[in-house]
């Protein structure tokens, strides 16, 4: 058997995984993330279904699929359908370039090399925030095609909002790419060897927290999910979904939210190594996991803890203190690389 | 041949997304095939090994222009605009414009592949061969070298202009501002009408 083919079925194997990976991950998080609100509100949470309610998800599929599929009758129904779909596959293929393990090297797998990443290419890091641009339209269209002042409204909120909030997240981004020297995502993380002292939250503190809260308004989180904010828009641009098809945006909002826990993860906590050097012998894509579900963990505690912003002040914030600060840290970076080297 | 078979299906898609777009009479059917199209170019570059390009393709064409086409398309009443006749009175001033973009395209590429290889129309290659690209560490590298070095005086060129663009957008937003204050309902110092507001609720 040539390398070729064997990469080929690696490849396969690699994405098969990967999928299986997110949707069993997500399965559960939506579980913690239900169990933690409980616990952040002074509530127990999900009980019944399995040991502390832990099949609950499974639950909620299961009740999801069997609902009736409704669909306005004064609705586009070819864009109401699409949807859903737009929002889900773009979270997928930025699973493509998040390395679990070291790349390259000497034969590691039956005579073979088995690299960690599915697609390991220059220009990775863009990805995420094509990806990102092109996930704005699922939210959008859902609003629009629902035919529906309340729906409308939020997809449009959503819109703005991620358009943004993009902005300022891609030059926090550059900061990273300008002390890799690379936009390879495996590059990036070759850069941050060593212990944890010598990742990039350190030197890119800024860029990272920049990150942080750009993310959370691309995932549509609370303290930005105005896109969905009940008291104001029934549910936004969801209000019109039902069955399936709502589930599968609640599914695509809980993969994203792994997606950018793992990119958080990748670009200031060090990808796949260890936070000790000692601590090597553990495989990466053990510590990539741990640190993706820290980071979910977090995003959850923002979730439940902070009050939904205005509308203004979340556009303020975006426009005249991110996207600044975003800047003058790439400004700082760059200089101090170009004197230091 | 795995390259050539997947070309030609992304190559039939943008040309078949293209048609779509100016048939549709829907206009936001029209902008999604619109978007379709962009995607299946950044496909093509994909397969030419242009990653970075590819990426800033779907980044900039499909994932901010035409988000804000969507977003002007979506406060705009679309059932009038199905209504209204549609104007044929320039369709051949078009096709003889598109006729002369068709025959400069053949022209310059003819010209490219004849001055490089003879008469040949096949593989037009650029100006780094993939050994020179490996030696300069990567794609991204020689994109860089050439947009900021050999090519810095056209490429800030073309950013002054879109500055330049966005500066004028945005003054001729203000201008409308100026022109039109808003009307108050009732005197200065005085309270609005609460009767009218009290009926409503």
């Amino acid at each position: 058997m040539n390398d070729a083919i064997a990469q080929l079925i690696f490849l396969i194997i690699k994405a098969a995984l990967m999928s299986i990976l997110v949707v069993t991950l997500v399965a559960f998080i939506i579980y913690f993330e239900r169990k933690f609100a409980g616990f952040f509100q002074g509530r127990v949470g999900p009980t019944y279904l399995g040991p502390a309610g832990a099949f609950q998800s499974f639950g909620d599929i299961f009740k999801l699929l069997s609902k009736e599929d409704i669909i306005p009758a004064e609705a586009d129904k070819r864009v109401f359908k699409l949807a859903p779909y737009v929002m889900f596959i773009p979270a997928f293929l930025v699973m493509a370039v998040l390395p679990f393990g070291p790349v390259g090297g000497t034969p590691n797998l039956f005579g073979y090399r088995f690299d960690y990443v599915i697609a390991n290419f220059d220009s990775g890091l863009v990805l995420l925030l094509a990806m990102g641009g092109i996930a704005v339209y699922g939210v959008v269209l859902a609003g629009w095609s629902s035919n529906n002042k309340f729906s409308l409204l939020g997809g449009l909120r959503a819109g703005a909002q991620m358009i943004s909030y993009e902005l300022a997240m891609g030059f926090a981004v550059v900061g990273v790419m300008v002390m890799a020297g690379s936009m390879n995502m495996v590059k990036i993380v070759e850069g941050q060897s060593g212990n944890f002292w010598d990742w990039y939250w350190a030197p890119q503190l800024v860029g990272g927290i920049i990150f942080f809260i750009a993310s959370l308004a691309e995932l549509n989180r609370t303290p930005f999910d105005l896109a969905e904010a009940e008291q104001e828009l029934v549910a936004g641009y969801l209000t019109e979904y039902s069955g399936m098809r709502w589930g599968l945006f609640m599914f695509a909002e809980y993969v994203n939210l792994v997606v950018v826990s793992g990119i958080v993860s990748t670009l200031y906590f060090g990808g796949w190594h260890a936070p000790f050097t000692v601590l090597d012998f553990i495989p990466g894509p053990v510590w990539l996991l741990i640190k993706i579900m820290i980071m979910v963990f977090i995003y959850m505690w923002v979730r439940w803890t902070i009050f939904r912003y205005r509308y203004n002040q979340l556009m303020s914030m975006g426009w005249k203190v991110l996207l600044p600060l975003s800047i003058a840290n790439l400004a700082v970076t760059a200089i101090v690389i170009a004197i230091v080297g | 041949m795995v390259e050539k078979i997947l070309f030609i299906i992304f190559a039939v898609l943008t040309v078949a997304g293209a048609i779509g777009t100016i048939t549709r009479k829907n206009m936001i059917h029209g902008l999604l095939l619109l978007v379709f199209t962009f995607l299946n170019v950044a496909a093509i570059f994909f397969l030419t090994q242009a990653y970075f390009v590819a990426m800033i393709q779907i980044l900039v064409y499909a994932g901010a222009i035409m988000v804000l086409f969507v977003f002007v398309l979506m406060f705009l009443n679309l059932r009038s605009f199905q209504q209204e006749k549609q104007t044929h009175r320039q369709r051949w001033i078009a096709l003889v414009l598109s006729v002369l973009v068709l025959v400069e395209f053949v022209a310059v590429l003819y010209g490219v592949t004849k001055a490089k290889y003879g008469f040949s129309l096949a593989s037009v290659q650029g100006g780094y061969s993939p050994d020179q690209i490996a030696a300069a560490g990567g794609n991204n590298q020689v994109f860089a070298k050439a947009l900021f070095n050999d090519m810095l005086l056209p490429f800030e060129v073309a950013s002054v202009v879109l500055l330049v663009a966005m500066v004028g957008a945005i003054i001729m937003v203000k201008k409308e501002k100026h022109g039109q204050m808003a009307t108050r309902q009732w005197e200065p110092g005085a309270e609005p009408a609460l009767d009218v507001a009290e009926e409503e609720v």
